[in-house]
């Protein structure tokens, strides 16, 4: 079942010498990547004729390589915009914006690519070799370990994206709560629907993340003239090609902190359902943990830029791994590989390994060509992209609402969505305002329908025991860690605010006692 | 990230007073709407809406954990109500309410205009009266963002929205 070196050549070849399908579906997956809205997997939907009618190894290129270029894209937008172009990307807005405001636009740009390239690499060349192994991880999270780690998700995203942790757990749990409207999974009765029939399926996820990032970002930014500030409008003007070798270097200088961060993505990757949003954050907030100067996050560091993104391209190999080995997908679009694969009458699992290996470890070397591609011809084009904030807001912020309005109507056609755009827009701009993080309230809405169907499988499973949730090792292991994350940042908080209360001068004291 | 948050400005040696008020208009929302799923789910049977309980006691500890941070706050004198922060300032809430309420009208013409016609005249309203653009200027960009809009998303990606004169024109002048 191990692949020899010779064999990985061979499928190196092989996928090289369709570099220009690469190419094609690259340029399509960083396009759609920045579009919230259109994700990887709407757009190999909507390219199926393509996908179902070429040989099956043909399809899986394109697949593979539009999936990875979607996960890099998607921190374009995050990082110029503060818009993030999916899911994964969120965690990017966090420093990549503030390196933007900073007129670092192009630096974090390329740090941004660069780490995509490195964690998309290191991860797939990893998954190669260790593919049969890293899938047996899956055989231990079950529903109840799932259940745990979901809630230490938003916890912990309360927790770092936050300014105040009480009001980024009202954020979070108020998204789960929206996350759960809809027809329940075993007995389709619809819950705090208000009577729409539009929201039977759930609440659009597009819709949310366009409303409370796009669309209150649009309204916020019309406070100035521009994006920058007056020193970083100087700087973004004359970015050139020595801003792009800056942004290479200030990503080979942490090039530890990009593998390390791409495996964290690629543990996380493997758990079905996890997704790049959480292991994005996780990276995020392990990298600042390990950091010597963790304070300094979330103002605009370059290692704030590479955690997340090197973590959510990670992610992408981990997403494939049980698809591959056991045929569980990690994630939609990697559901929707299966479904082409299945049409094309592959057998996934073990066998796959025996009767076709050649297409269970193409899907890694093609991943490993996709990025090399991906890199050199993206980096010449970031001193342009980056040229996008120096746009006047008043330009910009209508530009915004107009064309991201359409990703929210694209996936259902329904009106119905549009209106509920404009109300989390609403919403959003309340929660910027007042401080509540929309980073959390977004995660929540993703993590409300799997937090649900965690919940009841793991009642169905135990006849509907409650004691279920602390039965397990590992889950009772993740519980310590979450009660432990919740109250770490209070008592650090704690023991800050006495160091910092002026001390009795012992002179003084004695005086007094005197 | 908010204005609220900045410190009151003050002359005398008093410490400084962060503002409260606009941050409560979200666990209102929140509180709000758990009371409203929780009433929506309550002859579901116990397997479908434990989850939403769990979260929906949450919420409430939390809001609960709000509340008596905000009493206590004001009660010390830490914290004064103002809304301000919400809207900052009159001129620049006008620039703010005028941009919603046109991504208001144009998602209400999209039926009958379509998405290029909704498109255009959105952005053309708004680079007239936001950016204060020459007329020529504006109708010029809005119309290529418009009909670039229209080639990417109708043309190519096929995005099903509903048409308007300017789709049907096209469609009878080219097949597409």
């Amino acid at each position: 079942m191990e692949p020899s070196l010779g064999f990985v050549a061979e499928l190196f070849a092989h996928a090289l010498s369709y570099w220009w399908l690469i190419l094609i579906a690259t340029t399509i997956g960083i396009i759609i990547g920045a579009m919230p809205g259109f994700g990887s997997a709407n757009t190999i939907i909507m390219l199926l004729p393509f996908t179902l009618a070429v040989d099956v190894d043909v399809a899986m290129i394109f697949m593979v390589s539009l999936f990875c270029a979607s996960q890099m894209g998607g921190g374009i937008t995050s990082i110029l915009l503060n818009i993030p172009g999916n899911g994964g990307s969120a965690a990017t807005c966090l420093d990549g914006y503030p390196m933007a405001k900073k007129g670092q636009g192009q630096q974090a740009l390329v740090l941004s690519f660069v780490a995509s390239t490195v964690g998309g690499m290191v991860t797939a060349g990893m998954s190669i070799f260790l593919l049969p192994y890293m899938a047996r991880l899956a055989y231990y999270l079950h529903s109840v370990e799932m259940v745990v780690i979901l809630l230490f998700g938003i916890t912990l995203i309360a927790s770092i994206a936050s300014e105040n942790m009480l009001k980024g757990l009202i954020a979070g749990f108020l998204g789960l709560l929206i996350g759960a409207i809809g027809a329940d999974h075993i007995y389709s009765t619809p819950r705090g629907t208000f009577g729409a029939l539009e929201l039977y399926d759930g609440v659009p996820l597009i819709a949310v993340l366009i409303g409370v990032f796009a669309i209150s970002e649009a309204l916020i930014m019309m406070e100035s003239r521009s994006v920058l500030s007056e020193a970083g409008m100087q700087i973004a003007k004359k970015a050139g090609w020595p801003e792009t070798w800056e942004g290479v270097k200030m990503a080979f200088a942490r090039w530890w902190l990009m593998i390390w961060t791409g495996i964290v993505g690629l543990i996380i990757g493997i758990v079905p359902g996890a997704g790049a949003s959480i292991a994005a954050f996780v990276a995020y907030q392990q990298a600042r943990l390990y950091s010597k100067t963790p304070e300094l996050y979330g103002t605009g560091i370059p290692e704030g830029v590479i955690a997340p993104e090197s973590a959510n391209n990670g992610c992408a190999s981990g997403d494939l791994i049980p698809l591959l080995v056991i045929g569980v997908p990690g994630g939609t679009t990697a559901a929707v590989m299966l479904i082409v694969m299945t049409y094309h009458g592959v057998q996934l699992g073990p066998r796959m390994f025996i009767q076709t290996p050649e297409l269970g470890y193409g899907v890694f070397v093609t991943m490993l060509v996709a990025y090399g591609v991906m890199l050199f011809t993206t980096l010449p084009l970031t001193r342009y992209i980056s040229k996008l904030i120096l746009i006047p807001t008043a330009v910009l912020a209508p530009i915004i609402i107009a064309f991201t309005m359409v990703g929210s109507f694209a996936p259902r056609g329904y009106m119905f969505d549009l209106w509920l755009t404009l109300l989390f827009g609403v919403i959003g701009y309340v929660c910027r305002r007042t401080g509540y993080n929309v980073v959390a309230m977004l995660i929540g809405v993703i993590l409300g329908p799997l937090l649900e169907a965690n919940v009841m499988r793991a009642l169905r499973i135990s006849g509907n025991d409650p004691l279920v949730f602390f039965s397990s090792t590992v889950g009772n292991i993740l519980w310590a860690l979450l009660f432990i994350s919740l109250f770490i940042p209070s008592f650090v908080a704690w023991r800050k605010k006495r160091g910092l209360r002026p001390q009795p001068v012992a002179g003084a004291v004695a005086g007094g006692g005197a | 990230m908010s204005a609220h948050l900045e410190p009151e400005v003050t002359s005398g040696e008093a410490a400084p007073r962060n503002a409260t008020g606009g941050d409560w208009i979200i666990p209102v929302i929140a509180a709000g709407f758990a009371t409203y799923y929780l009433f929506s789910i309550r002859d579901l049977v116990w397997e479908a809406k434990i989850a939403a309980v769990f979260v929906a006691v949450v919420l409430y500890a939390l809001i609960a954990v709000f509340v008596v941070t905000v009493v206590v706050g004001l009660r010390r004198g830490a914290l004064r109500v103002d809304f301000t922060p919400l809207w900052e300032n009159a001129a620049l809430f006008r620039v703010r309410g005028l941009l919603f309420l046109l991504a208001v009208l144009s998602v209400a013409a999209l039926p009958w205009a379509g998405f290029t016609l909704s498109t255009f005249f959105f952005l053309l309203a708004s680079f007239l009266w936001l950016e204060k653009m020459s007329p020529r200027m504006a109708l010029i960009t809005a119309a290529s963002l418009a009909f670039g809009g229209y080639v990417l998303f109708i043309a190519i990606l096929r995005t099903t929205f509903p048409l308007g004169p300017f789709e049907l024109a096209a469609r009878a002048l080219t097949g597409l």
